[in-house]
């Protein structure tokens, strides 16, 4: 099921086509993970259901688990329940007992229940109490030692169906050195812990929170001390409170998306970002000196905090000196893995891309992958909020390989490392999620790929063409990076961005290679089998769906011509025409403005505002605008050659188009734009210099001073006609 | 003599109508008191709450027992009260259902009788008096009207048979609709702007926002006592200005996470997640540099200023005044004096 969410997941994302321009954002996640936060959620359950796994040898106990409430005690022996008919059909009288009681206990503690509309009577309480108390004697009667930890957990679990607050803190500390270690000792203790919060033991129960990994008790109660003062005063009351795990890690996190927030905003330094610079600063002066006062069984926690932060304030050689230092302190196994992971990540502030730093970097990327794997086998991957697949492992190399590291590669000028590294986590994230089952390109990648130019996407297909060239790192990335790409992706692309760069010729070899039936299953089809960039827009809406916006179900469809080929060979016909306008045939005469009025009239529809833009990108947004490098900007080429037109034409069919296709296309200076003021009232102004304006007006007088020979349909147009009333108040979208 | 009386019955009929209509539309509600809602998930009053009711004299306290929300497209009770301590002898608790209007476009009358016997089984198993009045809240709208109003003739069948009074929340922008089938009313003069928006005036209340409702009032056909609002908002908004979230109860004077820049608004300076009130982690708040918290609370000269406006126009409308809510924090917002002046505008 949760490989099927996944799947679903990124098919969706794959199939969102307004996307042509942004990449989508993901957020940074926390670096510094001492204490897994994952592990919530993970710390009973997979433990009891492994225990029933084992006791019915059937992979679906947990259901059976989960499913223990709905069995009537009544009707026990006939109940199908797996755990149940296990005991019964194996004749384990013990245990038939235990789930006996268990289930007796679950229907009790359910019968009364405070929101359903039949409110409990006293002596509906009464009832739950006395069968509460039964079951209560019931336990403690268990005189065997096989199931003494299931049936010391009924007892806690009795006392809290009775409130008794006192009897779970008694009973707990009457059995809690005789109990075998365990899942439901474990279970009790969480128990014992709600017990001495109630009874206002505050510590003490955080402490057991913050042992058994109880994230969200742990930030509610201790939403007060969630700063240096609170740090400092429970490393007063126990130098090795296991709290001090949680608060250094939210203050070390907190701080550090702190700081990376008030850079992005770039702040001046006023005095509210020093402040909490300050207390930042003072952290790292005190998680020093914990180290130093060696009371800390855990320096390797502290020294990282310290490092971490460090490197985060800006002192990058300093930080990493720190962290270095951590790596070799006495710490949990996770501690010491945290500060490297923190080491890693630091180290990429400054990397510079060197063959040495490379090849560190390449031996902490295959290092984090063996705890990755380890941590998922131990707790599963999970979806977190954003919907991604989730290990904090996992997060990181995501941050590192599609974020941090790619534009660092770009600074140094690999673009194919860059490309490569995000094409590698692409691969490693299928290989993570169904061990490449299912073949899919990210979002992320494809933007990566989308941003590159014909020339770097054809330096890229050659370097994953030969995976023995490069450096270390350039071959291990390789390894994932192209194998969801055959030769027609990469012709496609190809011809497609010299396309994009109005390399038109250059682009005739890549697009002559691409299969038909490779086109046909791209979601573009469903475009190019309906659409004809022949047709002048602002003469004809092709329309191809009803919702053009919204609902227009893109089913790929067969097509019978490459349409982008096509468009090629016409542009390299026309410029080339225009170059040289001697016509072969003298009946066949085509003057060069109608030939420029065609050529800007296929160019349009081929941009990002026409209905072919398929042509040249692979979706397309109302956001749209030329964004990719070495784009040329067909709209503006489109205006250039009408403008030509308009003033060569000497026909006057071919003049009035031309003014009209001008007049049509949004390019240039607005006549109405609109201001907000702060309280959101709106101002509107008109600008008679603006390009729209002068495009209208040209149009209008033309209009007015041929009207016998002007066409209909351009005299019928309503935008004109409001021109010529005075009510024209512009025709473009406004902002 | 019987001439005599022939003539004056028609006028005193006329008279009676009159003074009739006058008494229905500004009748003051029955057995008016200092009173208080309670909006909490527990009841347990700490000692600067018993003190409250006792300085003031506070004899009546709206107490939410139940929420009615959908649960797999029935209605069913929600965050039931849980009566961990009593209220004084002398102060009567007055169970307030709030049902989400939603549930109201569901079919509720076969609810009524399960809910008002649910409130009595509540009172009954928590040792509460029985109640003599129990009061419906729901931001109805002209659409759920019909509906609604069907459900308050179901629900008031089974407060008469229990000589239980009914009452209704009344919201201002509900003046202009026909009034429920209730004994009274208390109109909720609060929550009367956009908590959305960063530039707008109070949200809480603010004298403007309630003004084109104040003419109403002199015509509203059902007996109103007014409630208003002694609580707080933090409101938070992202670096555009875009609402992000209501906070809880944050230490706005914690220099490492906010800075004041103008009275009531602060500039949030450091990254922080803020605890869930669920275990559901995609409804974390997040505050991070550059967001910005307001503060919201309404001073006491607004709040009088609002009470003498709407007494202007309806006479009896303070002749019981309820605050919204009674909880320590809002106790600490004013000063005894300002609580009498509430209470006694």
């Amino acid at each position: 099921m949760k490989r099927f969410s996944i799947l679903s997941l990124l098919a969706l994302m794959a199939a969102i086509q307004a996307m042509a321009c942004g990449p989508w954002s993901r957020p940074m996640y926390y670096v510094f993970s001492a204490y897994n936060r994952q592990q919530l959620g993970y710390t009973f359950t997979p433990r009891l259901v492994d225990y029933w796994v084992k006791y019915t040898g059937n992979k679906d106990a947990g259901y059976a688990l989960s499913s223990l409430n709905w069995v009537n005690p009544e009707e026990f022996d006939n109940s199908t329940n797996s755990i149940v008919r296990t005991a019964i059909d194996r004749k384990d009288r013990e245990m038939e007992d235990y789930l006996r009681t268990l289930v007796t206990y679950l229907k009790a503690s359910s019968d009364i229940d405070d929101d359903n509309w039949q409110y409990p009577t006293k002596q509906q309480i009464k009832n739950k109490n006395t069968s509460m108390q039964y079951l209560n004697n019931r336990a403690r009667a268990y005189s065997g030692t096989r199931l003494r930890p299931q049936y010391c957990l009924l007892t806690m679990r009795t006392f809290m169906g009775m409130g008794d607050t006192q009897g779970i803190i008694s009973y707990w500390n009457s059995v809690k050195n005789s109990v075998e270690d365990g899942v439901f000792k474990d279970m009790m203790r969480n128990i014992y812990a709600g017990a001495l919060l109630r009874t206002g033991k505050r510590k003490e129960a955080c402490d057991i929170y913050a042992e058994q990994n109880d994230m969200l008790s742990l930030k509610w109660i201790m939403r007060d001390d969630r700063n240096l003062e609170g740090i400092k005063s429970e490393y007063a009351r126990d130098p090795n409170a296991p709290t001090l795990i949680y608060l250094v890690q939210d203050f070390v996190n907190n701080g550090s998306h702190t700081l990376r927030a008030q850079y992005e905003y770039d702040w001046d330094n006023p005095a509210y970002v020093s402040e909490s610079q300050e207390e930042i600063r003072q952290f790292i002066a005190f998680a020093q000196q914990v180290v130093k006062e060696g009371k800390t069984k855990c320096p390797a926690l502290w020294q990282s905090a310290a490092g971490y932060l460090t490197c985060n304030m800006g002192n990058n050689q300093q930080g990493l000196a720190m962290l270095d230092n951590a790596m070799k302190m006495k710490g949990t196994e996770r501690m010491l893995d945290n500060a490297r992971v923190c080491r890693w990540v630091s180290s990429m502030n400054d990397a510079d891309g060197s063959a040495k730093y490379q090849e560190y970097f390449l031996n902490e990327l295959k290092w984090i992958q063996t705890v990755e794997k380890k941590e998922i086998s131990t707790y599963g991957g999970n979806l977190n909020v954003y919907g991604n697949f989730s290990d904090h492992y996992t997060e990181v190399l995501q941050n590192v390989m599609y974020d941090i590291m790619p534009a660092k590669a770009q600074q140094w000028g690999k673009t194919n490392l860059a490309t490569a590294m995000v094409g590698w986590m692409n691969h490693h994230e299928q290989e993570l999620s169904n061990n490449n089952e299912e073949v899919w390109i990210s979002n992320d990648y494809k933007y990566a790929l989308d941003s590159l130019t014909a020339n770097e996407m054809i330096q890229y297909r050659d370097y994953l063409h030969n995976p023995r060239q490069g450096s270390e790192l350039e071959r291990y990335l390789n390894t994932g990076a192209g194998s969801e790409m055959g030769e027609d992706y990469f012709n496609d692309r190809i011809g497609t961005k010299y396309i994009r760069e109005g390399k038109f010729e250059e682009a005739i070899p890549y697009l002559e290679k691409v299969s038909l039936s490779y086109i046909g299953t791209q979601a573009v089809s469903f475009y190019m089998a309906r659409r004809s960039y022949n047709e002048d827009r602002w003469f004809r809406n092709q329309v191809v769906c009803h919702s053009e916006y919204w609902d227009c179900d893109e089913t790929p469809t067969p097509v019978k011509y490459n349409q982008k080929l096509n468009f090629c060979r016409d542009m390299v016909m026309l410029k080339n025409t225009i170059a040289n306008p001697e016509p072969e045939d003298e009946n066949d005469i085509i003057s060069v403005p109608q030939l420029k009025y065609k050529m800007a009239s296929i160019l349009y529809q081929a941009s990002y505002k026409g209905q072919c833009w398929y042509i040249s990108r692979y979706g397309q947004s109302c956001y749209d605008e030329v964004c990719y490098k070495d784009e040329l900007d067909f709209v503006a080429e489109a205006v250039r050659l009408l403008d030509e037109a308009v003033a060569e034409a000497d026909d006057l069919s071919l003049k009035q188009n031309a003014l009209y296709a001008r007049a049509y296309i949004p390019f240039g200076s607005r006549f109405h734009t609109q201001t907000w003021d702060e309280e959101y009232n709106v101002t509107d102004h008109y600008d008679k210099q603006s390009r729209e304006y002068q495009t209208m007006n040209q149009l209008a007088t033309f209009v007015m001073n041929n009207r016998s020979q002007v066409s209909s349909n351009i005299q019928r147009c309503d935008v004109l006609k409001q021109f010529q009333r005075g009510t024209f108040k512009g025709h473009w979208p406004s902002d | 003599m019987l001439k005599r009386c022939f003539h004056i019955l028609p006028l005193l009929t006329i008279l009676l109508a009159l003074t009739g209509c006058r008494q229905g539309s500004n009748a003051p509600v029955p057995e008016p008191r200092p009173a208080a809602y309670y909006w909490r998930t527990t009841l347990k009053l700490d000692s600067a709450e018993l003190d409250f009711l006792r300085e003031h004299g506070v004899k009546k306290l709206y107490t939410r027992f139940f929420d009615v929300v959908l649960r797999d497209g029935e209605p069913m009770p929600n965050a039931t009260l849980r009566f961990l301590d009593t209220v004084p002898a002398d102060v009567e608790i007055i169970p307030v259902i709030f049902i989400m209007e939603n549930c109201i476009k569901a079919d509720m009358d076969k609810y009524a009788e399960l809910l008002v016997q649910r409130v009595c089984q509540m009172c009954e198993t928590n040792d509460i008096p029985m109640p003599r009045e129990l009061q419906i809240d729901c931001d109805w709208t002209k659409t759920s009207l019909e509906r609604y109003y069907q459900f308050l003739k179901h629900v008031r069948k089974h407060t008469d048979s229990r000589k239980m009074r009914l009452s209704a929340t009344i919201r201002l922008h509900q003046l202009d609709m026909t009034p429920p089938p209730v004994d009274y009313g208390v109109l909720m003069v609060y929550n009367t702007g956009d908590a959305q928006k960063l530039n707008g005036r109070n949200p809480i209340l603010d004298y403007r926002d309630v003004k084109p409702y104040v003419n109403r009032l002199s015509h509203y056909q059902l007996p109103l006592c007014a409630a208003y609002p002694t609580y707080g908002w933090q409101l938070l908004f992202d670096n555009n200005g875009e609402f992000k979230a209501i906070l809880h109860d944050e230490n706005l004077n914690d220099s490492t996470l906010y800075h004041p820049i103008e009275p009531n608004k602060w500039l949030v300076v450091a990254h922080r997640d803020l605890p869930e009130l669920s275990d559901d982690a995609s409804t974390a708040t997040w505050i991070t540099p550059g967001d910005s918290v307001i503060q919201w609370t309404v001073a006491a000269s607004e709040i009088h200023r609002v009470q003498q406006a709407l007494q202007h126009e309806r006479p009896s409308i303070n002749h019981q005044v309820v605050l919204y809510s009674l909880d320590t924090k809002n106790i600490n917002r004013y000063k005894k004096e300002d609580y009498e002046t509430f209470f006694h505008p």
